[in-house]
């Protein structure tokens, strides 16, 4: 017994001696530090989180506002724009308020076992919005292309139309119901990718 | 003469700003200078390459940039550094998200590449520690600090007889690697 402690302290002893090593090594490192240093002062606050939050406002509901007025133009049915502009409210505001909810996964100042807790937990409210998201989007998708192509065709008679504005106005529809998708599915992947990590841990 | 007014009352509110900012600018970079080997030695145990190292350590400063003006002084300045920067090693490898902008550089020693008995015997120390998990990585990086078993605790979230426990078996670990 005597014989192990001794080990383990000899042992603990190598460690703590490279410990000091490495230290003192650290202190002495000048450059680089003035670098990152003036490069992190320079960046003092970063865009990232609050542009990633906030694309789908950004870009999708002012590509939905302007569809809506031309959609009216041409009288085609409005709901999807509506919807569409209401659909990424809901998503934006939700994700604000389990951010809100979960700030200790942001805000670092706090200790390690709780900022490591809530950020399981926000990882798991972040898959029940996307989930619930990705259904949503997903019978938007559905209802939208469905009224909108058949108020397109309908007005043709055989199927086409030849006005094409409206075909121009088809696709830009597309494009926006497309990028809310791709939006859904590329973070869905992000949070799916991470929680199998965890699950491997 | 109003507006006048109004222009003279505005440049020195923005002076007023821009000397608080510096003053803020210089004891934010007072604080790092002083703990910066501390936080180095974080982002080393948690990394697997000098480039990782520098891009932690940036994360570190934008994070500690972000909370200074929030920061109360509930606990003292080097807790708060330890519970930063072990916090955002332990979220960048746990979610190896897309990195913030960050400059790339060589650093003047890089104990990856140095061939010195120094050098040899960090990597030895590296090799160990990355061989526990990343809490008990933590708390070995907070006990070879020298920190009291009070401090581990209260920047570990954890109890002192936790962290007690914790340390006989992280010492326990470290034996039989060393035997094997």
């Amino acid at each position: 017994m005597d014989d192990n402690r001794l080990t383990i302290d000899q042992e603990l002893e190598d460690i703590r001696q490279q410990y000091s090593v490495l230290k003192a090594r650290f202190d002495r490192q000048e450059i680089v530090t003035e670098k990152l240093m003036r490069n992190a002062l320079r960046r003092k606050i970063s865009t990232y989180n609050w542009i990633n939050m906030y694309i789908p406002l950004i870009i999708i509901i002012p590509a939905v506002t302007g569809l809506f007025s031309i959609a009216d133009r041409l009288h085609l049915p409005v709901w999807p724009c509506v919807a569409g502009a209401v659909i990424s409210a809901l998503l934006v505001l939700s994700e604000f308020l389990i951010r809100r909810k979960y700030k200790d996964v942001f805000c670092l100042d706090t200790d390690v076992r709780k900022a490591a807790h809530s950020a399981k937990e926000y990882k798991v409210m972040e898959t029940r919005l996307l989930v619930f998201g990705s259904i949503l989007v997903a019978l938007y998708v559905l209802a939208a292309y469905y009224s909108w192509f058949s108020a397109i065709a309908g007005s043709s008679g055989i199927g086409l139309t030849s006005d094409p504005l409206r075909w121009v106005l088809f696709g830009l529809a597309i494009s926006a119901i497309v990028a809310v998708t791709a939006y859904v599915s590329i973070k869905g992947l992000r949070i799916f990718d991470s929680l199998i990590k965890d699950l491997e841990e | 003469m109003c507006s006048f007014l109004w222009q003279e009352l505005s440049n020195r509110r923005n002076n007023q700003d821009r000397i608080k900012m510096e003053d803020k600018e210089k004891e934010f970079t007072r604080i790092v200078h002083e703990h910066k080997s501390r936080i180095y030695t974080v982002c080393y145990m948690f990394s697997d390459d000098s480039d990782q190292v520098a891009d932690l350590f940036q994360e570190i400063l934008i994070n500690l940039w972000k909370g200074f003006s929030g920061f109360r002084g509930d606990s003292s300045i080097s807790t708060w550094i330890w519970r930063i920067s072990l916090n955002t090693c332990i979220n960048a490898l746990k979610k190896k998200v897309r990195s913030l902008e960050t400059v790339r550089l060589n650093m003047d020693i890089d104990p990856y590449e140095d061939v010195d008995e120094e050098a040899l015997q960090i990597r030895q120390l590296h090799k160990r520690i990355n061989q526990l998990g990343l809490i008990d990585r933590s708390i070995i990086l907070l006990w070879l600090e020298g920190l009291s078993y009070d401090e581990i605790a209260a920047i570990m979230g954890i109890s002192v007889k936790n962290v007690s426990v914790k340390l006989v078996r992280i010492r326990e670990k470290l034996k039989n690697m060393s035997n094997k």
